[in-house]
């Protein structure tokens, strides 16, 4: 298995706009990472210059040390599986699993041994002299991605494998896909645009948007401290709050959303009176209150505008008088709220966190 | 009940329009009522007019199928070159590529004729090679518009194969050659034979280009029966015909089969 | 034409566009297969196009002799003698009327075959091609058999009392009319089948729900849908008659001169080069000149009405 380092990449098309711009990324041997990101953003560019599908306008892929920006694909020695799985339908699946083999002109014996140890390994032995077109989606996922596999190749690229599969066949295959790659402990760089698949499944995500990569980090560290609005927004539900700057205390600054109501969140590094600032707080960071009742203390003041019960947590969607809608998740149905209520919300100010604008 | 559709009535109509020709050519074939004269509906029905059947035609038959055969074979291979530059190249113009091979099929029949009669001599003029004196004539100026109909079948199924497929036999390995052999044309192959067929009939049947060129020794099959027309009409010549309209029926089920009829239709050169 | 922009959109969406224009892309470089057609294309289609028009503007000699000298003479002399004229005037209505003719068949046809579905239309669809397939000397060999004075046709209308006289179906411009249209209606149809199928069922269901009859379905929803593919088939269908000459011939019998039968007249039979060059070179004009002007006109009226939804 190998590292693969992605120096200064940039790539435009006809001259164009940059698709990717200046990608800079370490990937360490056996890590799995997925490049996440809006349609457009760049994702499937910067792996297919991984696969040598093209080739970057500016910079260099290093892949296990080894310089291969300008190598063609077939001297890569990646695996590759596809979208739309690219089985070749002219071919059994043996014959599909064995193609790779076969173009490094391994012998008849060891091509058929190499072919059973790997469709024994994803559990479709039975299926190995049917044609793709007689498979199944989960099936036939499972075939590309053995396909790519016998070839033991340095790295495993994956452009949206899941994307065709059905919500439940692709929970199934998040789950075999991890535990395969951590057996195997093949590098593997993943794309998708479904930031669950990318929670599920990757050590460390990289966030992209315009061609760029506006963050990096494992799934925890992207959920729990989005370094922009753009990836506090994109990874989970999250509400975005905006307000100016009327206190500043030692742990915390008061902020001014809408006429009257001013609510604490925490300090930035340089706190200028007047300035405003951008925020977010977690739905499920959220407290709500019966208007009547408690302690108001650091809290807002709304109007329930919207349920959605999900059975294990409930969603209340709050009309603030500053007319901005706050989305609140409650696990627990034991206390509930019903639209048009007067209610309070609250956070702890630990929970409420800064973002650049 | 409810009335059938006018529709349908007018689709029935136009079947039975077209089919016409074929059922009182077939029909005729078997009457022999009148040595010399033809009878439809037939009457004391017999073989009699496929045992007379003119040598001269049995000659025109088999240059005709030595014309179409080679004429197939070669525009389904350049059919298959342009197709593979058209769909998979990267190419500026794209679309002015793609009229550009249209453009032989645009040109009315008889004019490319009578081009053809005019380049051959002119070529014979200086290079002493009369293209026309033999079957390389024909071939020639049928292939060049027979292409177009190998490219519209090809390229139609070029254009639905993604290129993840080859990009997968890359990645695996595989050098250009066997990314083409193994992957690109094992999948365009009913393309290919789609285009086959389309071009044989095409050379076969063609009147208007081969009527320039063909001499005696060349003469093929539909130019020999369109100048008896005119002026000596055997009337074994509807046994022959019938023999064409059944092997072009077979001919149609057996491509039919292949392939499947929506692609025969959807990758038919629109003229 | 209508369905070569659903394929070119189609090609489009494609990755093989996206990175086809990218000059530092590691892929097979296809378009090099391009060179051996292109090459076949300038010797098969450019060059002998070009010698042809080109002898166009030499002046005829007598026996089969041109001049050496290049002038407009033989194209003046055809646009000027009204026996010519008469024959271009005979070929452009002609092959109007026969469009025209295949056009109301072939829409209603392709229509009721879409709807129809099932074994039924693939039967009907295949032998249909086949037709389009076999030789026209065979098709038109059958017509010129059922048509005759003394063939089916005139045996049964006579039989019925209908006429009292035959009637004279070949060696006229009826004989003509009917050979185009046996021989671009299987196209046609062929066509429009692969466009009705493209317009959803729940269309017309939509417009029956809403009260409308069969009748005003047909023309409110099928009709406008299919009005491109109208377009650019008749374009079609009026291109192979201006160019069709085995039925010009064989039912015309030597009666209707079209440009077509004219050219290799003046080719074959007469050696008259000059004449016979310019007769095929203004055949190709008036041909290219109707695509154009078509075309012309079918992107304007495009562009003044927008596209509607589902068309």
């Amino acid at each position: 298995m190998s590292s693969v380092e992605l120096r200064h990449l940039s790539k435009s098309f006809d001259g164009d706009r940059h698709a990717v711009e200046n990608v800079n990324l370490s990937i360490h041997e056996g890590e799995f990472v997925v490049f996440l990101g809006p349609s457009g953003c760049g994702k499937t560019t910067t792996l297919r210059m991984i696969a040598g599908f093209e080739f970057p306008t500016e910079g260099q892929i290093f892949i296990g040390g080894e310089d291969v920006t300008r190598v063609p694909p077939r001297r890569r020695e990646i695996g590759m599986v596809f979208q739309n799985y690219a089985l070749f339908q002219t071919m059994t699946v043996a014959e599909n699993v064995a193609f790779g083999l076969r173009q490094r002109r391994l012998g008849r014996a060891a091509i058929d041994a190499r072919v059973d140890d790997m469709l024994r390994m994803a559990q479709i032995s039975a299926y190995r002299d049917r044609y793709p077109a007689e498979l199944s989606g989960g099936q036939q996922q499972r075939v590309a991605l053995v396909r790519a596999l016998a070839i033991s190749p340095r790295m495993l690229l994956m452009d949206e494998p899941l994307g065709a599969l059905d919500q439940k066949m692709r929970e199934i295959m998040q789950v075999e896909l991890k535990q395969l790659q951590q057996r195997l402990g093949i590098t593997t760089v993943f794309v998708t645009h479904d930031q669950q698949e990318a929670m599920s499944l990757a050590d460390r995500i990289v966030v992209m948007e315009g061609g760029k990569i506006r963050q990096i980090g494992a799934p925890t560290e992207l959920y729990e401290r989005p370094n922009s609005q753009f990836v506090a927004e994109f990874i989970g539900k999250n509400n975005i709050l905006t307000g100016t700057i009327k206190d500043v205390s030692n742990g915390a600054c008061i902020v001014n959303l809408a006429r009257e109501v001013d609510v604490a969140v925490q300090r930035p590094i340089n706190p200028r009176r007047g300035e405003s600032i951008v925020f977010c707080v977690r739905p499920e960071h959220i407290d709500i209150v019966r208007h009547s009742t408690a302690s108001m203390d650091n809290a807002v003041v709304g109007t329930v505008e919207q349920t959605q019960y999900f059975g294990n947590r409930t969603h209340y969607l709050i009309a603030l008088e500053s007319h901005k809608n706050v989305l609140v998740e409650k696990a627990r149905s034991d206390e509930s709220f019903s639209v048009g209520e007067r209610v309070g919300i609250s956070w702890n100010v630990k929970d409420s966190l800064l973002l650049d604008a | 009940m409810r009335m059938p559709r006018l529709s349908t009535v007018i689709a029935v109509g136009a079947l039975a329009f077209l089919l016409l020709p074929f059922i009182v050519v077939i029909g005729a074939s078997f009457d022999t009522s009148n040595q010399f004269a033809i009878q439809f509906p037939p009457r004391n029905l017999s073989f009699m007019r496929y045992t007379e059947i003119n040598p001269k035609y049995i000659d025109a038959v088999i240059n005709s199928t030595i014309i179409a055969v080679i004429v197939s074979l070669l525009a389904a291979a350049f059919g298959l070159a342009a197709s593979l530059g058209i769909v998979r190249g990267s190419l500026a113009g794209r679309e002015i590529f793609k009229s550009f091979f249209r453009l032989p099929v645009q040109i009315p029949l008889i004019v490319t004729g009578a081009v053809f009669l005019q380049f051959f001599s002119w070529i014979g003029s200086f290079t002493g090679f009369y293209p026309a004196r033999s079957l390389a004539g024909v071939v020639l100026a049928h292939l060049i518009v027979t292409i177009p109909y190998a490219i519209g079948s090809i390229a139609a199924m070029l254009e639905r194969l993604h290129p993840s497929y080859e990009e997968a036999a890359q990645s695996l390995g595989a050098s250009n050659w066997s990314v083409f052999w193994n992957v690109t044309f094992p999948s365009i192959r009913p393309g290919v034979a789609v285009g086959l067929f389309y071009a044989f009939a095409v050379s076969f049947g063609d009147v208007p280009i081969a009527l320039f060129l063909v001499r005696d020794k060349t003469m093929t099959l539909p130019v020999q029966v369109f100048n008896d027309m005119q002026v000596d009409f055997q009337p074994s010549i509807l046994a022959l015909s019938t023999l064409v309209i059944i092997l072009s029926l077979v001919m149609m089920l057996v491509i039919q089969k292949l392939v499947g009829l929506d692609f025969v239709l959807s990758s038919r050169q629109k003229r | 034409m209508a369905s070569d922009a659903v394929s070119s959109r189609r090609t489009g969406l494609s990755l093989s566009k996206q990175v086809s224009h990218d000059s530092g892309h590691a892929r097979i470089r296809w378009e090099r297969f391009l060179w051996l057609p292109g090459l076949l294309y300038f010797f098969l289609l450019l060059l002998p196009q070009g010698t042809f028009l080109e002898l166009s503007l030499h002046a005829d000699t007598g026996a089969g002799q041109v001049s050496d000298t290049r002038s407009l003479a033989n194209y003046i002399g055809i646009l000027s003698d009204p026996f010519f004229l008469r024959s271009i005037w005979q070929t452009f209505y002609l092959s109007l009327i026969a469009t025209a003719i295949s056009l109301a068949i072939a829409v209603p046809t392709a229509y009721a075959l879409a709807r129809i579905g099932g074994k039924l239309a693939t039967i009907s669809l295949s032998l249909i091609l086949t037709t389009s397939l076999i030789t026209v000397v065979i098709k038109l060999m059958g017509l010129s058999i059922f048509l005759s004075p003394a063939g089916l046709l005139n045996q049964m209308l006579l039989g019925t009392g209908i006429i009292s006289q035959p009637l004279i179906l070949i060696n006229n411009q009826i004989g003509v009319l009917i050979g185009l249209v046996q021989y671009v209606l299987p196209i046609l149809v062929l066509l429009l089948f692969g466009v009705v199928q493209t317009i959803p069922v729940y269309l017309e269901e939509a417009a029956e729900i809403h009260g409308a009859t069969r009748t005003s379905i047909f023309l409110s929803v099928i009709v406008p849908s299919m009005k491109p593919s109208m377009v650019s088939g008749g374009l079609i269908a009026f291109n192979m008659c201006m160019g069709a000459f085995t039925s010009a011939v064989l039912l015309g019998g030597g009666r209707v001169l079209i440009m077509p039968v004219l050219v290799q007249q003046y080719i074959i039979q007469r050696a008259e080069y000059g004449y016979g060059t310019a007769l095929a070179a203004l055949l190709l004009l008036f041909v290219f000149a109707a695509n154009v002007s078509v075309g012309l006109w079918f992107v304007r009226m495009r562009r003044a009405r927008p596209v509607r939804a589902g068309a």
